[in-house]
């Protein structure tokens, strides 16, 4: 396994427990839809629960259950959202109105798009951009570390992350870049406070096993769609994107 | 029999309130899991058959059920009179069969048996004799597993998996506080994945033909993450 797949393998045992949480359980089984691998897993760890609780295959064990029902509640809330209604207005008024809005759109408002250096928006005296990425370094037996430009991590370590964002910024989206074209995406998360107030992602990313540096990309957008699409390289107005350099130091 | 019983409710069912919502998914959420995991008769020129979801297939088709059933003209659809839960299981029973068609598991033409009362007199086919080989592959993997247990850990297994008892159940006929089946039952399903881990088990080659069930769940999870309110 190559060190940016995230497989399911660590969240079965703790499905079997029953302590995943709703995003965890939601995650564990979009990944396993999308990963044949993973899908394959899921499927001989569900049946041999089965065989453990019921000795035969069509019943769902308990802790199945519990994992599917907590996973479908968002997608089912989600499709509970009202339909647009169509418009009335003709085709031609709509093309006429969206292009004014456009000519308006380039005049006056500048791109929110910037790459600083480093997230700046925690700290004495730094003015706020409206979002913020937090990284830390959880390197087992030591305490979690924050990092800031030009930090390192322990190669072999895990990387982890806290976001913050303000209104109109409602998502970010995550992409770690590693060496040989390795990389990682991650998201969109839905930002649940500002910056200062950040609140960690359900992301950990493990760092590649030789030194070199890894690169963290956030893009902050106004909804899902936007912040992967900015990802992605298809569109950039009106986000906001974040980049910080992680150097892997070898492990001692 | 919620969101019926109450007029109230039902408007703010109708509605599309989110705690209301919450409140139906959760109270019929496990009835239509146990419902999608049965097996299903379906017949076509070949004969009859039954079918079961796979376990990723029950996911898909438990989300997808609850997705059609939430959307605002299926809210506006149900008439409060009936039975929510017969009005939500007959759209999870659309939704497995299109699964299943979808799939491949059944042919297009292939219709669920109870939209065609007049096939039932076919016989039909019980399990595949793949179905039959893993179900005895399981049996052999989990006496396996028993067979390392303490005399207490298999009496634990027995009437908590078995026989289906409560922990408290348990705990009496145990002779145990809950506290004690708690954690004995939490070392039993640790020492279970264990097993699995070490036997071997998940080790083995993906089956063909799951990510056909894995685009399509994607696709409502996309169709899902598009709808929602950015």
């Amino acid at each position: 396994m190559r060190w940016y797949e995230r497989h399911i393998d660590a969240s079965l045992p703790r499905w079997s427990l029953g302590d995943l949480s709703s995003p965890q359980a939601t995650r564990l089984l979009r990944h396993a839809h999308r990963c044949q691998r993973c899908g394959a897993r899921y499927e001989r760890w569900a049946q041999a629960h089965r065989g453990l609780e019921h000795g035969q295959l069509d019943t769902p064990s308990f802790m199945e259950l519990q994992a599917l029902s907590q996973a479908g509640l968002e997608a089912a809330l989600a499709a509970a959202a009202p339909e647009q209604a169509p418009s009335r207005w003709s085709s031609l008024a709509l093309l006429g109105g969206a292009l004014a809005a456009v000519l308006l759109a380039v005049v006056l408002i500048p791109t929110t798009t910037h790459v600083p250096g480093e997230f700046v928006s925690r700290g004495d005296g730094t003015p706020s951009p409206g979002a913020a990425l937090r990284i830390f370094c959880a390197t087992p037996g030591q305490p979690l570390r924050e990092l800031h430009a030009g930090d390192a991590c322990r190669a072999g370590a895990m990387l982890a992350f806290a976001a913050g964002g303000q209104p109109p910024f409602t998502h970010v989206a995550v992409q770690v870049r590693g060496v040989k074209n390795a990389e990682v995406t991650a998201g969109p998360f839905a930002l649940s406070g500002g910056p200062g107030n950040e609140a960690p992602l359900e992301l950990t990313v493990p760092m590649p096993e030789i030194a070199g540096v890894v690169e963290v990309i956030a893009v902050f957008a106004r909804s899902p769609s936007e912040s992967m699409a900015t990802l992605r390289g298809e569109q950039a107005e009106g986000t906001v994107v974040l980049r910080q350099s992680v150097r892997v130091e070898e492990g001692r | 029999m919620l969101p019926g019983n109450d007029r109230a409710v039902l408007e703010a069912f109708r509605r599309g309130e989110t705690s209301v919502l919450t409140q139906v998914y959760r109270t019929y959420s496990r009835e239509v899991l146990r419902y999608l995991s049965r097996r299903f008769a379906v017949g076509s020129e070949g004969g009859t058959r039954t079918v079961a979801l796979s376990a990723l297939d029950l996911d898909a088709a438990h989300q997808e059920t609850f997705v059609r059933a939430f959307r605002p003209n299926m809210r506006q659809a149900y008439d409060g009179v009936r039975p929510y839960l017969g009005f939500l299981l007959s759209v999870a029973r659309s939704t497995a069969i299109d699964l299943m068609r979808a799939s491949g598991r059944v042919s297009r033409e292939a219709i669920p048996l109870d939209d065609a009362p007049e096939l039932t007199h076919l016989p039909t086919e019980g399990r595949s004799p793949e179905e039959e080989a893993l179900s005895s592959e399981v049996r052999d993997l989990v006496r396996r597993f028993l067979e390392t247990l303490t005399e207490e850990g298999r009496a634990l297994a027995q009437l908590r998996f078995v026989e289906g008892l409560s922990q408290e159940s348990a705990a009496e006929r145990l002779q145990l506080t809950r506290g004690e089946v708690r954690v004995r039952e939490r070392r039993l399903r640790t020492r279970f994945t264990e097993h699995l881990q070490s036997s071997g088990w998940l080790d083995t080659s993906s089956a063909p033909g799951r990510m056909e069930l894995g685009v399509l769940l994607a696709s409502f999870a996309l169709c899902a993450i598009g709808s929602m309110p950015s």
